[in-house]
């Protein structure tokens, strides 16, 4: 794996661990978590356009793209409600564990058939094992967090 | 708790929200192609979210408590700031090696913070030190990540 990929990986798990605790600090404050998610998304579309303003990474394209390529955000709000919808009704433990199956589901479907611009490449059985490994991961560490404190 | 068969439609829900997740990556990826720029690929992911759910918030009439708000540390409206790091670092990772196993990836590296986190009691989260059930799940991630990697051999 190359240093690029190490530091989007790293990158990427603790921007989503840690910034699900602002989220859940900031909803406690506002009185709505979905209020907070508005927040934060304003945060992060701010300071992204922000630095590509600044010259980071700053190509400037001269078409506009499919409309189809700009509705990720849509499906990152859609996420966000629907997982505090099944969390307040399953417990986020089974919650958690259930979108991370949908997640190597989805994840395994779209990328299996090639959707959406990916290039497809059929599962393979690490792959798959991998995936079951890491749902066992996300179930224990819901248990754990799921147990009464001592 | 409530009943089983009750609790069946919410667990679909639960499962589609999370294929959600792949989507993004892909369709933030797609996007990045067109663009050429990573930042402002999620900064405009972040803008078209944010504009879709203030207008689903304003239909709504959905008020914020802003006086309580104001009273809160600062530290608590950078969550956009740390959640950058993830939209971009997704967007990186599924340019550079598809969905699936950026998925897996990133799926990884959060239980391990998340343990991190919970160990240290970080950012206002209760403390939760390792014991053997934490132990064995961080085990898991490093033994999916090994098969995700270098495959069985």
């Amino acid at each position: 794996m190359s240093l690029i990929a190490l530091i989007a990986t790293i990158g990427a798990g603790i921007g989503l661990s840690a910034g699900l605790a602002f989220n859940l600090r900031l909803a406690a404050v506002l009185g709505s978590p979905l209020i907070a998610t508005l927040v934060t998304f304003f945060v992060g579309a701010a300071l992204l356009l922000g630095l590509w303003t600044l010259g980071v990474d700053s190509a400037r394209p001269d078409a506009w793209p499919p409309l189809w390529t700009l509705l990720g955000g849509v499906l990152g709000v859609t996420y966000v409600t629907l997982s505090l919808i099944t969390g307040a009704r399953l417990g986020a433990g089974a919650s958690t564990v259930a979108v991370t199956l949908g997640q190597v589901l989805g994840a395994s479907v779209i990328t299996g058939l090639g959707w959406l611009g990916q290039t497809a490449q059929p599962p393979t059985l690490a792959g798959l094992l991998s995936a079951a490994l890491l749902l066992g991961a996300v179930a224990l560490l819901a248990a754990d967090r799921g147990r009464k404190q001592p | 708790m409530i009943q089983a068969s009750k609790r069946a439609p919410f667990l679909l829900l639960a499962v589609a929200a999370g294929s959600l997740l792949p989507m993004q990556f892909s369709i933030n990826s797609a996007l990045a192609g067109e663009l050429q720029s990573v930042t402002l690929t999620a900064g405009l992911s972040y803008l078209v979210g944010a504009l879709a759910l203030g207008l689903v918030l304003a239909l709504l009439r959905v008020r914020p408590n802003w006086t309580a708000a104001g009273a809160a540390p600062r530290w608590v409206w950078l969550g956009g700031v740390v959640g950058s790091a993830y939209v971009v670092g997704s967007v990186v990772l599924t340019r550079l090696l598809g969905a699936a196993l950026a998925t897996t990836l990133v799926i990884a590296a959060q239980v391990l913070t998340a343990l991190a986190l919970d160990h240290f009691g970080a950012l206002g989260l209760p403390r939760r030190t390792m014991n053997r059930t934490r132990t064995l799940a961080a085990l898991l991630v490093l033994a999916a990540l090994g098969l995700r990697l270098w495959g069985l051999r």
